[in-house]
């Protein structure tokens, strides 16, 4: 997008840091806090605020604007509006499940336990699954054609995608086009223009938004779909397609991160948290993690004020919990994102 | 077989050949006898939110951090740097 077109709402950011800044520097607070405790000491009143020019070419349906909304807690302020495309902007959706036992992993995408184990959704992942989930019930594959077996209907993606599986579609790679959603679920995203620290953690359903405008997703529910025999394969950047969401992510695998934003060999941005703290990627330049990241996985530093980094991929989540308010329920799950089929 | 299934197969080894130490050694350290790794879910069954938890996955790298809410669940949400199990500086 171009720049010039968020001069004013750079203004706002910029009067927006000073405001917190000036802020900061008035509190009388200690700013230490335990490891282990979200860091809502004066030090996470700072912070850099949205930069909608910071999204990707294209993520976009229209220029963020700025609305009034309403925090959780009944507080009134301004967020920005951000309304997705429902596409990646920078990259492609799929591959997702194999077609055959002797599919590579270029031609398929990802899965992963929840606990940290990363996998390359291959053929050979799929015959090795009585191993790898030590349950003799995995068959996902025709023994006489090798053919995996996957959800290539809107009927059968629905079906299996339910919380309840169907039985019909129990050992299946589930996969969903999004052709069934028309192309891709545009959404809304409510993100306050101001972050303010809360006074309890808050739960993570729907994370934010990624700098090239797709849903930062909670965890997937992993032990759902594996007690089904089926697995919901994500591709290489870590995101598959819902018949609710369309295409979201549930990994940081490096496909959203900015890679020119941090001069100083920290993390690069990858999006925005609902609660207005930026997200960043989970290696600095040298390939080495945060130390001090409170129980939200986010953290102050001088140059980007607080911030959460992203876990790994293998871990089924982006960030632990929200440090700041996020806007009220009624708007959607975290305040966001209210989704539609994109047009 | 690719590669990485090649090291999979042997690290699965070695998972079984610890495995079978472990029936035998006092349960002195938390188990993580399922190959179904959701450990990151079950640590923190019986806990609060924001209690400690610790996890173990499939390569023997260790995770420690608070357990969140998570999807209406209690998740063990890592907050320190992953503690690979091939690192001479482990703690």
């Amino acid at each position: 997008m171009k720049k010039q077109n968020y001069k004013l709402l750079n203004c706002v950011a910029a009067l927006s840091i000073i405001a917190a800044l000036a802020n900061g520097c008035s509190s009388d607070n200690d700013n230490t806090s335990p490891t282990n405790e979200p860091d809502t000491s004066d030090n996470a009143g700072e912070f850099v605020s949205v930069d909608p020019t910071k999204f990707v070419d294209g993520a976009l349906a229209s220029e963020p604007t700025i609305v009034d909304c309403t925090l959780g807690d009944g507080t009134e302020t301004r967020c920005y509006q951000i309304v997705t495309v429902g596409v990646p902007a920078d990259s492609a959706v799929g591959p997702f499940c194999p077609q055959n036992i002797t599919s590579e992993a270029a031609d398929s995408g990802i899965w992963l336990d929840g606990s940290g184990t990363l996998y390359q959704a291959d053929g050979d992942f799929i015959v090795n699954l009585p191993n790898i989930y030590n349950d003799s019930n995995w068959q996902l594959y025709d023994a006489a054609t090798g053919n995996v077996n996957i959800t290539d209907t809107q009927e059968a993606c629905e079906a299996a995608a339910r919380p309840d599986v169907d039985e019909q579609y129990q050992n299946h790679c589930v996969e969903c086009s999004l052709a069934y959603v028309d192309g891709g679920v545009s959404a809304t995203y409510l993100i306050p223009v101001t972050p303010t620290p809360a006074d309890t953690v808050g739960t993570v359903r729907n994370v934010g938004v990624s700098l090239n405008g797709v849903q930062l997703a909670g965890p997937a529910p992993v032990d759902a779909i594996l007690s089904a025999y089926t697995i919901a394969a994500f591709d290489d950047c870590g995101g598959h397609v819902n018949p609710n969401d369309g295409y979201h992510y549930h990994a940081a695998t490096g496909c959203t991160e900015s890679s020119d934003t941090q001069v100083d060999g920290h993390a690069s941005l990858l999006g925005y948290a609902m609660d207005g703290y930026g997200i960043y990627g989970m290696l600095d330049s040298d390939g080495n993690e945060t130390e001090g990241l409170d129980e939200c996985r986010g953290h102050s530093d001088e140059t980007r004020g607080y911030h959460y980094h992203a876990a790994s991929a293998g871990e089924n989540m982006f960030i632990g919990c929200f440090t700041g308010k996020t806007v009220a329920m009624s708007t959607g799950p975290g305040g966001g994102p209210r989704g539609a089929p994109a047009k | 077989m690719n590669e990485i299934m090649k090291r999979k197969m042997t690290r699965w080894h070695l998972i079984i050949i610890c495995g079978s130490l472990h029936y035998w050694l006092p349960q002195t350290v938390s188990a993580h006898a399922s190959i179904l790794n959701n450990d990151a879910w079950q640590v923190c069954e019986n806990r609060t939110r924001s209690n400690s938890c610790e996890y173990t996955d499939n390569h023997e790298n260790i995770y420690r951090g608070t357990c969140q809410v998570m999807s209406d669940k209690l998740l063990c949400v890592r907050n320190q740097p992953i503690e690979k199990a091939d690192t001479d500086s482990a703690h």
